[in-house]
Order: C-alpha cells, then sequence, then structure tokens
C-alpha cells in the first residue's frame, strides 16, 4: 500500500516540479526528467506531518533495486525472470490500509473535499467494512507470466522464491496458481485470446519479519544509506511494497496485443511523449513507510527529517545517479519559518506556503548533515498520550480482562474538555458481558496529570476479540484534537476438557448412551483379555 | 477375541484422528476460529476440526492423508483381519461423521448468532483464511466455473465431484491403511 501512495506522490511531485516558479534544477526540461528517472533511478523521502504531530514517512525507490534481486544476469534479462511480466509484494502491518483508504478517500495531502474514491466510499461500499474482512496483516508476492508453457512457469516461479528466500530471507507459502488460457473458457464460448497464456502466482509470505526482508531488496545507495530501516518496525502501522517489471519490453508487447494491435503502439506513443524514452529492460518500484505516534509537539522548533524519522545518524547522500528529492508536508497550524539547506536561489530548494510543504533536489544539494525544517508549533498540542491496557493479556473461557485506557498529559500545558470513550467493543460483540466505566470526560488535564477509565469483560466463547481504537477528544488552545489507540486483540484460548464436558452436558442423553456403550464395550473387551490369558493371545480368534 | 481388537482398533484410530486432527489444525483454521468463535460459539473449533478431518483433500492436505493412513495401519494391526479392519477403517470414519453432525447442530443451537460479522482480529488478514487448504482447493475449483457460468451453462457435477472425491479419500485411506497393517501383523 506504500506502493500506492509512491505511485501517487510521484506524479504529484512531477507536477510540481514542472512548475514554473519551482524546478529542481534550472533549464530543467519536463521530459528529459522522467526519462532520467526511468532511465536512471529515483528515490523519494516523503514526510508528513499531522495536526496533531504525529509522522507518516514514506521512502520510495524507482526503477533502482538492488542487483541481488537478480533481474539481470550480466546485462541481460534473467533466466529465470524470462516470461514474467510483473511480480509484486506487499506487507502491511498495523492499520496500514485503512490509513491508505482513508487517504485516498477522503482527506489526500491535505484537502477536504474527499479523493477520488470518496463518492465511492459513501454511495457504494463501505470501505470500513471491508477492512474488517481483509485484515491488517497483508504478505502476499503475486506474480505473472506470459506465453510459457505451464510446467516452465512453475519451475521459474520455484526459481524466483528460492532466490527470494537465499538472498533476502522470504519463506512462501503457496496460495493460489491460475493459468488462463484458451481451454479455461468452455469451447462454446468460441473466444480468442489475445495471448497463449497467463499464470498467476500468489504466495503469501510467511517469515516473521517481511518489511525488513523488502527492505533488503532495496538499493542501499542514496539515502538507503543513511537510514536505520528498523525505524519501521514498532510503529503503530508500517509497509513495505516492491513492483517489479523484469522486462519493460515485454509488458509493452502484452498491453499492444491486448489492445488488438490494431495500429496502436505504446513503444510509439511514449516515445512520442517522451524523447530518448526506451521502454526496455528491467524496472521496479520499491516503498517502505509508517504512521508513528505523536512526534512534535507545541514547545518544538525543528524537525530533522533523517536524523528524527528516519533514525539517521550520518551525513545524507543523494544517488550517484539518478534523481534523489525530499518532500516534508506540515499542517496549517505549525508555521514554517526556514529550512536548511535552503538554495532557492538556485530552484535546489522550494517551499510552498499555500501547501506549508519543503522541497528539496538532494541531487543538486548533495551531501548534507540532515534536512532540517524550523517552526513555530504553538499550534500543536503538548505531548498527549492514550494508553490501553489489558489484565490479565489473554484468558480462558469463562475468564474476564480488566480494561484499563489512560489519558497523559506529559506536556507543559494544561488541556481542557478531555473526553474519553472505548464503547466500540460493544458494538461489534453485544453479547458479551461488559461493566464498569468505558467513557470519561474532565473539564481539564494539568501538565503531568492522567485520568483513566476501567472496565471488566466477561468471556463465555473462546476466539480474539477486536478491540477498536478507544477514542480520545480534548481542546487546546480553543482547537478540538482527537486520538485513538490503535485496535488490540484479546485472545480467549479454549479449554479443551470443558468443550469435552461441555459437549457431553449439551448432547445429554445421546452423548451419555454412547459414551455408556463405548464403556460397557471397552470393559467386555478387557474382560474377554483377561479370560484369554492377556496379551500373549490376544491375536487369537 | 476377535471383537475386542477390533474395539481396541477402532478406539486407537479415532484417537489418532480426533488428537491428530485437533493439534495439527492447519494454521488458516486457526485464525477463523479466532475470528468466528466469538460471535458462533465454542463449537466453531470442534466443527473445522471435523470438517477438517472429513473432507480431504490428497493434494493439497497431504497431513492429514497421513493421519488417516496412520490411524488405519494402527487400526488395522489391532484388528487383525482385513474384514477386521474393514469395519475399523469404516466406523472410525462414520463415528466422526457423527462427531462433526453432532457439532455443527450444537453450534446452531447454541448462542448461533450472525447479527455481525466480526473484524478480523489484529495482526491477521483474509489472507490467512484463505491459505486454508479446504478453502483454497474451493476456490481453485470455482475460478474455472466462473468462466463455465459466462459461457452460458453451471456445471454442477463440476462443482460435486471434488467434493465427493474429498470426501471419499479419507475412508479408502483409511480402510486401505487398515487392510495394509491387517497383513502386516495378521492375527495367529
Amino acid at each position: 500500500m506504500v506502493l500506492v501512495g509512491f505511485l501517487l506522490i510521484s506524479p504529484a511531485v512531477a507536477a510540481a516540479l514542472y512548475n514554473d516558479g519551482y524546478t529542481p534544477a534550472q533549464e530543467l526540461d519536463i521530459n528529459d526528467f522522467l526519462v532520467n528517472i526511468i532511465e536512471d533511478g529515483a528515490e523519494l523521502v516523503f514526510a508528513n506531518i499531522d495536526a496533531e504531530g504525529a509522522p507518516q514517512v514514506i521512502y520510495g525507490q524507482l526503477g533502482i533495486p538492488s542487483e541481488t534481486l537478480g533481474l539481470t544476469t550480466g546485462g541481460s534479462l534473467s533466466e529465470m525472470y524470462t516470461g514474467c511480466i510483473a511480480m509484486v509484494l506487499v506487507a502491511t502491518y498495523g492499520e496500514m490500509l485503512e490509513y491508505v483508504f482513508e487517504l485516498i478517500g477522503t482527506d489526500f495531502l491535505g484537502g477536504d473535499s474527499g479523493g477520488e474514491l470518496f463518492p465511492l466510499q459513501t454511495t457504494m461500499f463501505d470501505f470500513n467494512s471491508i477492512m474488517d474482512l481483509i485484515g491488517d496483516e497483508l504478505n502476499l508476492l503475486a506474480n505473472v507470466f506470459l506465453d510459457l508453457p505451464e510446467t516452465t512457469s512453475r519451475t521459474r516461479m520455484n526459481q524466483i522464491m528460492s532466490h527470494l528466500t537465499v538472498n533476502f530471507g522470504f519463506s512462501f507459502s503457496e496460495l493460489f496458481t491460475l493459468r488462463i488460457d484458451e481451454s479455461f473458457f468452455p469451447p462454446e464460448m468460441g473466444l480468442q485470446l489475445p495471448f497463449q497464456s497467463i499464470d498467476v502466482y500468489i504466495h503469501q509470505m510467511t517469515n516473521a519479519d517481511v518489511i525488513q526482508a523488502i527492505w533488503e531488496v532495496m538499493n542501499t545507495s542514496g539515502f538507503a544509506n543513511a537510514i536505520d530501516e528498523t525505524i519501521f518496525a514498532g510503529k503503530p502501522a508500517a509497509a513495505a511494497g516492491l513492483l517489479a517489471v523484469p522486462d519493460m519490453d515485454a509488458l509493452v508487447s502484452m498491453i499492444e496485443g491486448f489492445a488488438g494491435g490494431g495500429g496502436f503502439s505504446v513503444a510509439d506513443f511514449m516515445t512520442s511523449q517522451f524523447e530518448n524514452l526506451t521502454l526496455e529492460g528491467p524496472l521496479a518500484i520499491a516503498a517502505l513507510g509508517y504512521i508513528g505516534d505523536q512526534l512534535l509537539t507545541n514547545s518544538d522548533t525543528q524537525l530533522d527529517i533523517f536524523g528524527d524519522l528516519l533514525g539517521s545518524t550520518s551525513s545524507i547522500s543523494p544517488l550517484g545517479t539518478g534523481q534523489s528529492l525530499i518532500i516534508a508536508s506540515f499542517p496549517s497550524n505549525v508555521n514554517v519559518t526556514s529550512y536548511t539547506p535552503e538554495n532557492q536561489a538556485q530552484n535546489l530548494t522550494f517551499y510552498d506556503n499555500e501547501s506549508n510543504m519543503v522541497f528539496w533536489n538532494s541531487t543538486g544539494l548533495g551531501t548534507q548533515p540532515d534536512y532540517t525544517v524550523y517552526f513555530n508549533a504553538s499550534g500543536l498540542p503538548p505531548m498527549i498520550t492514550l494508553e490501553r491496557t489489558f489484565s490479565p493479556e489473554s484468558c480462558a473461557v469463562g475468564e474476564f480482562t480488566d480494561v484499563t485506557v489512560t489519558v497523559t498529559n506529559e506536556g507543559d500545558d494544561p488541556i481542557a474538555n478531555v473526553s474519553l470513550s472505548d464503547i466500540g467493543f460493544n458494538a461489534i460483540y453485544p453479547n458479551v458481558t461488559v461493566s464498569g466505566t468505558q467513557t470519561g470526560f474532565w473539564p481539564s488535564l494539568a501538565p503531568g496529570a492522567s485520568q483513566s477509565i476501567t472496565y471488566r469483560v466477561t468471556f463465555t466463547n473462546e476466539g480474539k476479540y477486536t478491540f477498536p481504537g478507544a477514542e480520545l477528544t480534548y481542546e487546546y488552545d480553543t482547537y478540538i484534537f482527537g486520538k485513538d489507540t490503535r485496535a488490540d486483540g484479546f485472545e480467549v484460548t479454549a479449554d479443551l476438557v470443558g468443550l469435552l464436558a461441555q459437549g457431553i452436558a449439551d448432547g445429554w442423553p445421546f452423548t451419555g448412551a454412547i459414551l455408556g456403550l463405548v464403556a460397557v464395550t471397552g470393559i467386555y473387551s478387557v474382560l474377554g483379555l483377561i479370560r484369554g490369558g492377556g496379551g500373549s493371545e490376544f491375536y487369537q480368534t | 477375541m476377535a471383537f475386542g481388537s477390533k474395539y481396541f482398533g477402532w478406539l486407537s484410530a479415532m484417537a489418532i484422528v480426533l488428537a491428530a486432527g485437533w493439534f495439527l489444525l492447519p494454521a488458516g483454521y486457526n485464525t477463523l476460529i479466532q475470528w468466528m468463535a466469538p460471535q458462533l460459539g465454542n463449537y466453531v473449533r470442534p466443527t473445522l476440526v471435523m470438517v477438517n478431518i472429513l473432507l480431504v483433500n490428497p493434494l493439497t492436505n497431504i497431513v492429514m492423508v497421513g493421519i488417516w493412513g496412520a490411524a488405519g495401519f494402527v487400526g488395522g494391526i489391532l484388528a487383525g483381519t482385513k474384514k477386521g479392519a474393514f469395519v475399523v477403517g469404516f466406523m472410525t470414519w462414520f463415528f466422526c461423521l457423527g462427531l462433526a453432525g453432532f457439532c455443527v447442530i450444537q453450534m446452531f443451537i447454541s448462542g448461533f448468532n450472525l447479527g455481525n460479522i466480526p473484524p478480523l482480529p489484529p495482526g491477521s488478514s483474509i489472507v490467512d483464511v484463505l491459505s486454508i487448504p479446504l478453502i483454497k482447493d474451493v476456490i481453485g475449483g470455482i475460478l474455472p466455473m466462473i468462466a463455465g457460468i459466462s459461457g452460458g451453462g453451471l456445471d454442477i457435477f463440476s462443482m460435486i465431484m471434488p467434493l465427493v472425491l474429498w470426501v471419499v479419500v479419507p475412508i479408502v485411506v483409511v480402510i486401505v491403511a487398515g487392510i495394509i497393517g491387517a497383513m502386516v501383523r495378521p492375527k495367529e
């Protein structure tokens, strides 16, 4: 899903760069720029701070996968990727999918009129319900092969998986394979396919840290050399993705085949739009991202993009070849006052005061200690933490847990009208017994002070129960802010003995009769064995 | 004494099938149980254990084939005759079928509530559920059928045949393994 964000942001960046008011280098030609980033590669760091001071960070690479990925060998397409049209790896953790849908659907890049999918959300689909059914940890590998015998495509798929396992630590479990050829359709349809066959292989990635493994696939030059990839772990939500097209020429040919070949040529079209563009060879897009907890408060005055958001402790160098860009976006309640490095005179940096975004052309700026934004953040709230705990952290059927939600003001200023609510569980599981306080309101919360609500949930069924995020709203400096805990899962374990007893009781008297018959037969058999002289004659008739 | 040996053969085979079915349940089933049991009750797990035991695709659920084979083999050894092994194998499968029916009935009787489908638990996804061998097989079978529908007809036979095969596999495996067991160690 980070890929989605990267794919959406990249054109936006390109569009922004094609503004007369800002170009990353003077005399820039947008055609050359696009050709360069496709042919030479590009990388982008996009950092967004929301109105509560929480960061969302994406690092993406275009066209520069690690050599170790093995798309090519000695400059030509590797045999195992021959016939592979595309390979996609996607891994999400936490509430990333939900966030991405919200981003696309309602408020992408600060707008308030809704994204392209917003009408669909309100009239056709309930994305929350869909998200409930998709879940939050999606780890998939999908490969598409064109016009290969089934045994060949399967062999190459196995080679690719073996390569990914040995070099990057992936492990896989097959989910689905699908072969679409003319035999797939009933003969009476008389269908003429524009290809001989398409093989689709979908695998679940089962290794523990898929995001780390995808990071290993990425090129380690440029920004990646300075980023501490462990920063992505342990965040409320994180995701990573890779889209690899081993042979652009083969993909273009396939698209032209779908188009019917009636004079239309994707290659010709692209070449006519972008001179010097050759759609050949491999292309890959890889990206990682995370959504963090509140980082900035009303007392902060600066943000180091790499040091604070990407765990960097060293200087930041751009790609040797290709384009390196950084974008930092701030909410309207943060007043950006300056930033470093700054080189607006040569159009290597740019600040857009309407969107409150800072752009750096890192390629032009060269190696830097960091990229820092200075601001007046008095509009941000103080550091407010919201925590939910379970005691015990799991239990058996028939037992209970006490849920405590605590809001703490860790800042230097009081907040007002603090409202806390944790009632989402009741809506999902209306038949589960809940007692205690699930909501709270306090007129003010002083610096250093905490308030809590506690309630007890008693479970009669096994399962893993979802506790939706507890919701907090509060007022600071006449503005209303909100914060949620992440959704938690609480496991109630099965009780085998209890279940057996329950089964016997529920099926009484029939279960009693069957068990009695089995027992009597057993006693009869044992007595027969004893009469027969024991185990030595066990096999006698 | 022949009765006694068949009894213990049946008891051993039942114990093997139920214990292995319970403890070697594929991970995807656990996700499904953890997801649905809060709403559908405590009989969801035994019901799905029995479904996994009784519907076996030999191509994708080799573990269950092995369990049935082991149960049949042990049952056959204890039964000691081919006829006894057949009875042991069939009765093992038949009791499992009865147990599955009981679990399904109890699931419906005791607190079955379809009012809400709860969200998938945090830390899991629909992919975990789709990794269940039975569900993979069903989807793998449905996709070509969708193409068939668009071609003008729904082939009921091709829909039912895989299910029939999956039902038959455990019976055949347990009986054949039982007969082999009886041949390995026949009654003296």
